[in-house]
């Protein structure tokens, strides 16, 4: 098996509460993999496990093949959603003891930082204490100390929250880059928007199972609805009656072509796109032909809703 | 380094260049000493307060015999008339009584009904009328004998003062018990209690806090929750042992400085005489044993306590049980100069709970060897087991927000 990071029917109880129930993932190197899941679902609990702030009660963890171990931890870097730092130390020496807790020996984790501070523009910082600086800078510091030990296993929990828009896209680039240079990214995130950005491969984790695994493409076409959206300039007194056997209806989204209307057609298994596109070149200038591909935002609720009913 | 190391270096430097530090090192031995002179002088203002005593003697025999009775103040009134005398003293309030000595010839033949009367207007004090009684016996004793024709010389000469000579039963010459013993033994139950509860609270809030700026688990991604709870009571016993350093370093600069011009006035004050008396490397070492193994004790349970909560005020249900066995080895300590060696001493200093506070009390009397070994290795097993149990409860408690544990809970965290 060639996974970076396998994790293995995985089960977890705190007292009576299932925390994590009989939970396989597998996780390629230099993959960003997308953990997600509603509130209170288990994914913190699992990130504690590959973490080995606790462990699981059966089940195992493997990276690159050898089952957890403590001194894989310093090959971990950790952004846990619930972040902080110490508000009365300095930013670099915050760093310093932070790298030097992953491993690092003093000059090496003197050099990172400087590196690190240079790269995201944080090198005046150095000499403030945290509690002179706003929550977006805190956050770029909680980046710097996450990353600076070079590690192959990254973990972000909620990596873009207390940022604006220009920091995040910033950090976004700095996790694309990390995961270009060969580290494994698992990423957990509620806003599907960053997921559709940044991810090759998702998880979805609810009530302590997991319910869909699969890259995020196929997780698509899983969950497609062969609906078509399509702008049409229909053709003079030509009636519509053709298109009756389809289940179509008017959308109301204003159409980006003149004269055009909007329509979402959904299809039957027993009917084709092309069947569809021949009716309505009968009817009309197709302009535009696209089939519609459910967001990650829409196959989260759903799946999750689904999960519910179970 | 380590990371118990790692954490250690950070909560000690954090904690030490913290400017209230500072303060409280240099500011503290000032407010003891302030605290023990003001006490002392006090002591010494409420005698020079006290109401003089006026004195009607009708004989005339006792002015130099009442004089050295001890009392601040002494009034003799002109012995012009009893009745007047009562009155002016009784309206005046200004005298704690009247002390009548009637004339030579009231005294019968033994001077058992001498006849002296004190009038006041409140009771007097067990001490005045103890030191009033001691005074006419010494002074009727000598006055019989030199009635007797025993010359004054002699009866000088007849005063003895015997010194018993102490041995054990291998007729060895024991020490005698300091006269500083037993306010030794006040002062380091003081400081124990002091020491155990300031830098456990303190360990409290800083695991809190560390908790509440959400810092933890940043943390514990890097370390064990067991090896961070470590290096935070042991940098607290640190933090502690460099305060004390400090405070040896600044008395002894100040006794090197200041020691001529203040020696007079100290051993005055303080009977620093008796300190020859006490084995002083013993008390050095067995005060660092006993903090260092006392406050690291409390400090795992004060670590497991802040960790469970989310807020101060959850930590009252739990901060009142930990004050129980420091109130019992405190208040059960006080009892300890009277009997050293007593069933009471003997259980408070050997229960690792009690003993760094009461074993501290004993050891200025003197404890067997046997004793106090039995004593550590207790306190140095019991250290082990508490860590042992506050770790679980810490690991899962620093994880833990919004729920308001108690007792029933922390046991159910200890076998998560």
């Amino acid at each position: 098996m060639g996974h970076f990071l396998s994790i293995e029917h995985v089960s977890k109880h705190y007292g009576n509460h299932t925390a994590l129930h009989d939970v396989s993932l597998a996780v390629e190197k230099a993959q960003i993999f997308g953990l997600l899941g509603p509130n209170g679902a288990g994914k913190t609990s699992l990130i504690r496990i590959v973490n080995q702030i606790s462990a699981p009660d059966s089940g195992s963890v493997r990276i690159n093949g050898e089952r957890l171990k403590p001194h894989h931890v310093q090959n971990i870097g950790y952004l846990p959603e619930a972040r902080g730092l110490y508000r009365d130390m300095k930013v670099g020496e915050q760093a310093l003891f932070f790298a030097r807790l992953k491993g690092l020996d003093t000059a090496a984790a003197s050099a990172r930082v400087t590196h690190w501070f240079q790269r995201l523009g944080i090198q005046d910082w150095r000499h403030k204490k945290v509690q002179e600086l706003s929550k977006g800078m805190a956050q770029k510091v909680q980046f710097v100390i996450t990353v600076l030990h070079n590690p192959d296993l990254l973990i972000f929990d909620e990596p873009f929250s207390g940022f604006d828009p220009i920091n995040a896209d910033r950090i976004k680039d700095e996790i694309l880059g990390l995961r270009d240079r060969g580290a494994t990214v698992i990423f957990s995130t509620h806003r599907m928007e960053s997921v559709e950005a940044l991810c090759d491969h998702v998880a979805l984790i609810s009530r302590s199972r997991k319910i869909l695994d699969g890259s995020v493409q196929a997780v698509k076409n899983r969950f497609k609805k062969h609906v078509y959206d399509v702008h049409l300039v229909p053709f003079e007194g030509k009636t519509w009656h053709t298109l009756a056997h389809f289940d179509w209806r008017e959308k109301n989204n204003p159409p980006k072509y003149s004269g055009a209307k909007r329509i979402w057609v959904e299809l039957k298994p027993e009917q084709s796109p092309n069947e569809l596109l021949h009716v309505l070149m009968s009817i009309g200038t197709v302009r535009a032909f696209e089939e519609s591909m459910p967001t990650m935002n829409e196959i989260f609720i759903e799946a999750v809703k689904q999960n519910a009913h179970e | 380094m380590n990371k118990i190391g790692l954490v250690l270096r950070r909560d000690y430097l954090a904690r030490v260049r913290k400017r209230t530090f500072l303060i409280m090192t240099l500011v503290m031995p000032l407010l003891l000493l302030g605290m023990a002179t003001l006490i002392y002088f006090m002591f010494q203002y409420n005698i020079a307060d006290s109401k003089p005593l006026a004195v009607y003697d009708e004989s005339g025999m006792f002015q130099e015999a009442i004089q050295r009775a001890g009392f601040h103040h002494v009034v003799f009134v002109p012995t012009d008339g009893l009745a007047v005398a009562k009155d002016r003293i009784r309206t005046g309030d200004r005298y704690m009584g009247l002390l009548y000595i009637p004339s030579k010839g009231a005294f019968d033949a033994d001077y058992t009904q001498a006849h002296i009367e004190l009038f006041s207007v409140k009771p007097v004090s067990t001490w005045v009328t103890d030191q009033l009684e001691n005074t006419f016996d010494n002074f009727f004793t000598n006055y019989k004998l030199q009635r007797l024709g025993v010359p004054q010389r002699r009866i000088k000469a007849a005063k003895t003062q015997v010194k018993i000579r102490l041995k054990n039963f291998k007729n060895q010459d024991t020490r005698r018990i300091s006269a500083l013993a037993a306010p030794i033994s006040y002062a380091f139950i003081f400081l124990m209690y002091f020491f155990v509860f300031v830098y456990g609270v303190r360990v409290m809030r800083s695991v809190l806090e560390e908790k509440l700026n959400r810092v933890v688990e940043v943390v514990i991604s890097a370390v064990k929750p067991v090896q961070l709870m470590l290096g935070k009571i042991f940098a607290s016993v640190l933090v502690g042992l460099t305060q004390f350093a400090i405070w040896i370093l600044l008395i002894g600069g100040a006794f090197l400085l200041f020691g001529a011009v203040f020696s007079t006035g100290l051993s005055q004050a303080y009977p620093i005489a008796g300190l020859a008396e006490m084995n002083i490397p013993l008390l050095l070492f067995a005060f660092i044993f006993y903090f260092a193994f006392g406050v690291l004790t409390y400090n795992s349970i004060f670590a497991a306590i802040g960790s469970a909560v989310d807020n101060q005020t959850d930590t009252q249900q739990f901060l009142l049980v930990v004050s129980i066995p420091i109130a019992i080895a405190m208040y059960g300590s006080f009892s300890i100069a009277q009997n050293p060696d007593g069933a009471v001493g003997f259980w408070l200093s050997v229960i690792p709970l009690t003993s760094p506070i009461a074993m501290m009390a004993r050891i200025p009397f003197g404890v067997p060897l046997w004793q106090l070994a039995l004593s550590m290795l207790l306190l140095v097993g019991f250290f082990f087991f508490m860590v042992w149990i506050a770790a679980r409860i810490y690991k899962v408690g620093i994880l833990m927000y919004g729920k308001k544990p108690n007792w029933k809970e922390l046991y159910k965290w200890l076998k998560y």
